[in-house]
C-alpha cells in the first residue's frame, strides 16, 4: 500500500534508558542501518504506520546526556537537531527518559523543548515505579512541562505505553505547537539574546545559543550570519558565565516541576541493586569476579566459535576446488578459486568469533554488568592515558582487533579513544595464532616443566603477556607524547540489573556483524585480488619458468605432482610478489630472513594467518592445509645454505615471533583504524611505529640469540 | 574475454584502494581533536 504522508520522527534519550527497545517495538524488522554522512557512527532508521495514510520514519539517534556533546556519538544528535529547518529533519522528537533517573533526564528534554521543535517525553520503565517507590502524578506533570507525556514500560510482556507512544506522537504533530520550557534567556540576560535573535529570527534563541556555544552551524546558515554569530562566540567571558547559568537555572526549574509530580519514596523500595553493586565493584571481590568471567568467555570464545570456523573453512577450501575443477582453465579461474574465494573466505571466517564476543559484550551490556566493570577499571586505565571504557577494546582485541577498534566508539575523550585505538593492536588476536603455533612447534622442544607445565604453551602465554604489556608501554608513551587536548571527564551511566532483552542483543549482534563483514571486507577481497595479481604475474622470466623447469628435468624421472610443485615454487620466485621478497631480503636478512620468508611476509599484510599458508606453498608442500605435520616437516628440514644449519632454528623463530607480535600485519585492522578515524594518518603511523618497533626488536633477538 | 574480465577485477580492486585513500572527511572536526 502506498502511504500518503509520511513525517520524521527522532527517538532522543540518555544511554540505557530503553530508546532502542522502543525503536525495536515501533519498528520491528522494517528497520535499516546506515551511517550519518561524513561520520561512522551508525544511523538507524525504520518505518511505522501511524494512522491510516500517515507513517511515520523513525530514527533511533546515539544516546547522550545533553545536547553538549562530548563524543562522537553525541554531536550527532546535536547536527541533527541544529539543522531542523531542513525537510529531513524531525517534525516530532520522542525524547525517551528513565522512570528512575528522571532529573538528569529531563535536563535533555528541557534542552530539546527549548529548541521548539513538538517534542513528546516517553517515561520508560514505568512497571518499576512501584517497586522502587515511585510515584508519578502524569496529568500535572503533561500541565507543567505542556507537553504530551506517555507512561512506557517496553520491556515488559506484553510491552505499555507503545500504542499511546504513537497517538502521542501523532497528537503532537497534528498540533504543530511547540513552546520553550526554561525561556532561558529571561533569565540571564534578555537584552544580550535578543541581540544573538535578531541574527536571524527563524532559528529559536536557543538554536542560536547551541551555534554559539557548541561551534556547530547549520548547513543552511549563510556566511554573513555566521561570522555575526562567531562576534557572539569569541566573547568567551560572557559564554561561560551564561552556559553555567543555564545549566543552574534548567535544574532550578526541574527541580521545582519534580517536586509537585514526582515521589520516590526509597524506603518502599525493594531494591537488590545496592547489594549487588557492593560486590560487583568491590576492589577485591570485583576483579577477581570479573577476570573469572573473561576466562570463562575467552574459552567459550575458541571452544565455540572453532566449529563453526572449521566448517567454514572447509566449504571455502571445497568451494574453491569444485569451481577449479568445473570451470574452463584459464586466468578467470585462477582469480576466482585463488583468488576471490579465498579472499572472501578471509573475511567469512572471522564471523564467527566477532559474533560470539558481541553476543557476550552485548548480554553484559544488556544486564548492566559492563557499566560496573568500567566504574571499576577506570582508575586504573586512567594511570596509563586510557579510560576505563578502555577495558573493552582490550580485551575484545585478543579475539580480533577489529571488532575491538570499533568497539572504542563509546568513549567520550578522543585522546583516550586515539590511544585505545593505536595500542588494541598490540593484543593477541586469533589470526597470530597460526603464526605462534607453527613457529613454537618448530622451535620450543615439547616438554613439561615441574610435570604439569607445557613448555610449548608457557611460550604462548607469554606472547599473550608481551602483547598486553606492550600496549600498556604504548599507552603510556602515547599518553605523554600526543599534544591533543582532553577534555574527557567520566560519566558512566549505573544502569539497573535486569534481564537482557534477546531481541536487543540479537539486533546488536546483526549490525555489528554486518559492519565489520561490509566494511573491512571490501578492503581484505581487495588486497586479495591485488596479492593474487602479484603472486601469479610477472616479467619476461616468469612466462618462461614453466618451459625452462620442463627441459631441465625432462631426463630426470620426477613424478608430475613433484613436477608442478617445481613449477609452481619457480613461478613465485619469478612473480612480481617473490621479485618483491628479494628485493626486501637485503632488509629483512638482519633479522635471519631469507628471500621466502620475506613474500610470507608481505603476503600475510593482507592478513597474518596467510604468513604459514605462504610458507607451505613456497616449499612446494602439497596444499593441504589440515595436514600441519607436513608443513612443519618441510619447514625443519628447510636448510640455511650459508650456514648450512635449519632455516628455522632457533634465534630465527624467536625473532619471526618478536616481529609477529609487534607488527601491524593486518590490512582489515589498519582499515578499520582508518574508518574510525576519518583519516590515514594515524593507521600510517601505527603501521609505521608498529613495524619500525617489531624490526628493532627482532633484530636484537636474533643478533643476541644467534 | 576471460583476460579482460581479470583485468578488470584487479583495476577495480587498485582504484578501490586508492579512492578510500581519499575517503570523504567529516563535516566537521569533532571526532577528530575532539573536545566539543
Amino acid at each position: 500500500m502506498s502511504y500518503k504522508k509520511t513525517i520524521n520522527v527522532a527517538l532522543i534519550g540518555n544511554p540505557n534508558t530503553g530508546k532502542t527497545s522502543l525503536f525495536n517495538e515501533l519498528t520491528g524488522l522494517n528497520q535499516k542501518v546506515g551511517n550519518y554522512p561524513g561520520v561512522t557512527v551508525d544511523k538507524k532508521e525504520g518505518q511505522v504506520k501511524l494512522q491510516g495514510n500517515l507513517k511515520a520514519i523513525i530514527t533511533d539517534l546515539p544516546g547522550t546526556y545533553s545536547i553538549n556533546p562530548t563524543s562522537l556519538d553525541e554531536t550527532i544528535v546535536l547536527k541533527t537537531l541544529l539543522n531542523s529547518k531542513t525537510e529531513k529533519t524531525p517534525d516530532v522528537i520522542v525524547v525517551v527518559a528513565d522512570v528512575e533517573n528522571l532529573k538528569r533526564n529531563l535536563l535533555l528534554f528541557s534542552q530539546v523543548k527549548d529548541l521548539e521543535i513538538p517534542t513528546v517525553l516517553a517515561i520508560n520503565m514505568a512497571d518499576q515505579m512501584k517497586r522502587k517507590g515511585i510515584t508519578i502524578d502524569l496529568k500535572l506533570l503533561q500541565k507543567e512541562l505542556s507537553n504530551e507525556v506517555v507512561l512506557l514500560s517496553v520491556r515488559k510482556e506484553p510491552e505499555l505505553g507503545v500504542e499511546e507512544v504513537k497517538k502521542a506522537i501523532l497528537k503532537t504533530y497534528n498540533s504543530a505547537k511547540a513552546f520553550p520550557l526554561c525561556n532561558v534567556n529571561n533569565r540571564i540576560d534578555p537584552a544580550y539574546f535578543d541581540r544573538l535573535k535578531e541574527i536571524n529570527p527563524k532559528y529559536s534563541i536557543y538554536e542560536l545559543w547551541l551555534m554559539i556555544t557548541q561551534n556547530s552551524f547549520p548547513d543552511k546558515i549563510s556566511e554573513d550570519e555566521k561570522k555575526a554569530l562567531i562576534t557572539f562566540k569569541n566573547d568567551s567571558k560572557n559564554l561561560k558565565k551564561y552556559q553555567h547559568k543555564e545549566t543552574i537555572y534548567r535544574y532550578q526549574k526541574i527541580n521545582e516541576i519534580l517536586k509537585k509530580t514526582y515521589l520516590a519514596d526509597r524506603s518502599k523500595a525493594s531494591d537488590l541493586r545496592a547489594k549487588l553493586d557492593n560486590v560487583f565493584t568491590h576492589k577485591i571481590f570485583g576483579y577477581i569476579l570479573f577476570f573469572t568471567l573473561l576466562l570463562l568467555i575467552f574459552q567459550s570464545i575458541f571452544d565455540w566459535a572453532s566449529l563453526p570456523m572449521d566448517f567454514i573453512d572447509t566449504l571455502f577450501a571445497n568451494l574453491s576446488s569444485y569451481v577449479n575443477k568445473t570451470m574452463s582453465p584459464g586466468v578467470l579461474n585462477n582469480l576466482i578459486s585463488e583468488g576471490i574465494i579465498p579472499g572472501v573466505g578471509g573475511i567469512i571466517i572471522f564471523i564467527p568469533q566477532i559474533a560470539i564476543l558481541f553476543l557476550f559484550v552485548s548480554l553484559l551490556e544488556e544486564t548492566g554488568y559492563m557499566s560496573r566493570v568500567v566504574f571499576l577499571m577506570d582508575k586504573i586505565m586512567r594511570r596509563f592515558g586510557m579510560s576505563g571504557k578502555s577495558v573493552i577494546p582490550l580485551i575484545s582485541g585478543t579475539a580480533c582487533a577489529i571488532p575491538a577498534v570499533m568497539a572504542t566508539r563509546n568513549i567520550s575523550g578522543w585522546k583516550e579513544r586515539l590511544i585505545t585505538i593505536l595500542v588494541t593492536p598490540f593484543t593477541t588476536c586469533s589470526a597470530r595464532l597460526p603464526v605462534y603455533a607453527i613457529i613454537i612447534a618448530l622451535i620450543i622442544p615439547e616438554k613439561k616443566i615441574f610435570g604439569i607445565l607445557n613448555l610449548q604453551g608457557l611460550t604462548l602465554l607469554s606472547l599473550y603477556i608481551l602483547g598486553f604489556a606492550t600496549a600498556i608501554i604504548a599507552a603510556v608513551i602515547l599518553h605523554k607524547t600526543l599534544k591533543i587536548k582532553n577534555t574527557s571527564f567520566f560519566v558512566v551511566e549505573m544502569p539497573d540489573y535486569k534481564l537482557p532483552s534477546l531481541k536487543n542483543v540479537f539486533f546488536d549482534v546483526i549490525e555489528k556483524t554486518k559492519a565489520f563483514v561490509f566494511g573491512a571486507g571490501k578492503i581484505i577481497l581487495s588486497i586479495s585480488i591485488v596479492l593474487w595479481f602479484l603472486a601469479s604475474n610477472g616479467p619476461q622470466a616468469f612466462t618462461e619458468v614453466e618451459k625452462n623447469i620442463k627441459e631441465k628435468t625432462i631426463s630426470q624421472e620426477i613424478s608430475e605432482v613433484k613436477l608442478n610443485q617445481m613449477i609452481a615454487s619457480a613461478k613465485l620466485e619469478n612473480s612480481y610478489i617473490g621479485i618483491m621478497g628479494k628485493s626486501i631480503e637485503p632488509l629483512i636478512k638482519p633479522l635471519g630472513y631469507d628471500w621466502k620468508i620475506g613474500i610470507a611476509l608481505i603476503s600475510s599484510f593482507a592478513a597474518r594467518e596467510v604468513f604459514v599458508g605462504t610458507l607451505a606453498t613456497i616449499y612446494s608442500v602439497e596444499s593441504d592445509d589440515d595436514d600441519i605435520t607436513t608443513i612443519k616437516q618441510r619447514m625443519n628440514s628447510e636448510i640455511n645454505l650459508e650456514t648450512n644449519s635449519k632455516r628455522f632454528n632457533f634465534p630465527v623463530g624467536m625473532s619471526l615471533l618478536v616481529f609477529y607480535a609487534f607488527a601491524m600485519q593486518c590490512m582489515a585492522t589498519l582499515a578499520i583504524v582508518k574508518r574510525e578515524t576519518k583519516s590515514w594518518k594515524w593507521p600510517l603511523i601505527q603501521f609505521v611505529g608498529m613495524g619500525v618497533l617489531a624490526y628493532i626488536c627482532s633484530f636484537i633477538v636474533f643478533q643476541t640469540l644467534s | 574475454m576471460q583476460e579482460i574480465i581479470v583485468y578488470g577485477a584487479v583495476v577495480v580492486a587498485v582504484f578501490f584502494l586508492v579512492k578510500s585513500f581519499f575517503f570523504k572527511k567529516p563535516t566537521s572536526g569533532c571526532n577528530k581533536d575532539c573536545d566539543c
